[in-house]
């Protein structure tokens, strides 16, 4: 049973940060994406 | 595309996939269908899946390596960036899917590497694909080298399948490889959590590649707006301006 509480761990830090980072790129990926637009509007 | 926020597919990802793993190791049984360890038959799970979008990948590879020679904007620089970024995803699956491979052989067959048939062609695989990003990085001119990587694109997705499915089924050929489990030996609720763990790979895959694609977009969209940091890669993302340098593309 420990060994199980490990790899369930684990998988959570590795998906955890896999989707962190995925979230985290896209939102900043549009915040730049739509000054870009401000600034072509301007 | 949702402009406020994330699209609703990649918000469902992050709670698809802690409800599969929870699925994966309290709902679906260990199997003992020759199975040296039976919990170690859920590498099918994560195994399964990412080679075949190993495969899926590498033919949307070729897919804009067509585009790119053939199709109606042949010799447009944005889809040899996308034949590479499939190239990126499609390889990323199949190291995945062969590190995932050899921690099961060697809890199965006491050894991580044995040149199993399908170890072999997966190994040839990664070759071919470790070469084209080799193409990639020793040819300067954008034209010539989207021209070349895009072709050489075309015959990767024409040998993955061959070398994956085809080659390591062949009569004459011996292999360890437990395949009968998936195609005879699964039940209704394996065969549910792996369609679901195949569905949210493809997601997050789809999601790389997408992230991808938009970094590039933008750094041409920056570079065109007149920031001189970025000259580099507006190279390799933008439309040629003129027909003289797509000529040979068709």
């Amino acid at each position: 049973m420990d060994a199980l509480y490990w790899v369930l761990g684990a998988s959570a830090l590795v998906w955890g940060g896999l989707f962190a980072y995925l979230i985290g790129t896209d939102l900043r990926l549009r915040r730049l994406e739509a000054e870009l637009d401000r600034e072509k509007r301007a | 595309m949702n402009r406020r926020g994330l699209a609703f597919w990649k918000l469902l990802q992050g709670p698809a996939m802690v409800g599969l793993t929870l699925l994966a190791y309290f709902w679906a049984k260990p199997l003992n269908n020759g199975f040296q360890v039976p919990e170690a038959a859920r590498i099918i799970f994560w195994h399964v899946p990412m080679a075949m979008l190993g495969l899926l990948w590498f033919f949307v590879a070729g897919y804009h390596a067509v585009r790119f020679l053939f199709g109606r904007g042949s010799g447009d620089l944005r889809s040899d960036s996308r034949v590479s970024f499939a190239c990126e995803v499609g390889l990323a699956c199949t190291l995945l899917a062969t590190f995932s491979g050899m921690i099961f052989a060697q809890v199965q067959w006491r050894t991580p590497w044995n040149w199993d048939p399908k170890q072999v062609s997966i190994l040839v695989l990664i070759m071919i694909y470790v070469a084209y990003f080799g193409l990639r990085m020793s040819v300067d001119e954008p034209q010539l080298r989207a021209r070349l990587t895009s072709a050489y694109a075309i015959l990767g997705a024409v040998a993955a399948p061959l070398l994956m499915y085809v080659v390591p089924h062949l009569p004459q050929v011996q292999t360890l490889h437990p395949t009968q489990v998936l195609t005879g030996g699964l039940d209704s609720k394996w065969r549910l959590i792996w369609m679901g763990f195949t569905v949210v790979f493809l997601g997050v895959t789809a999601w790389l590649f997408e992230l991808r694609v938009r970094l590039a977009a933008l750094e041409a969209r920056r570079s065109e707006a007149g920031d001189p940091e970025d000259q580099v890669v507006v190279e390799a993302v933008r439309r040629p301006s003129g027909g003289a340098t797509t000529g040979a593309a068709g």
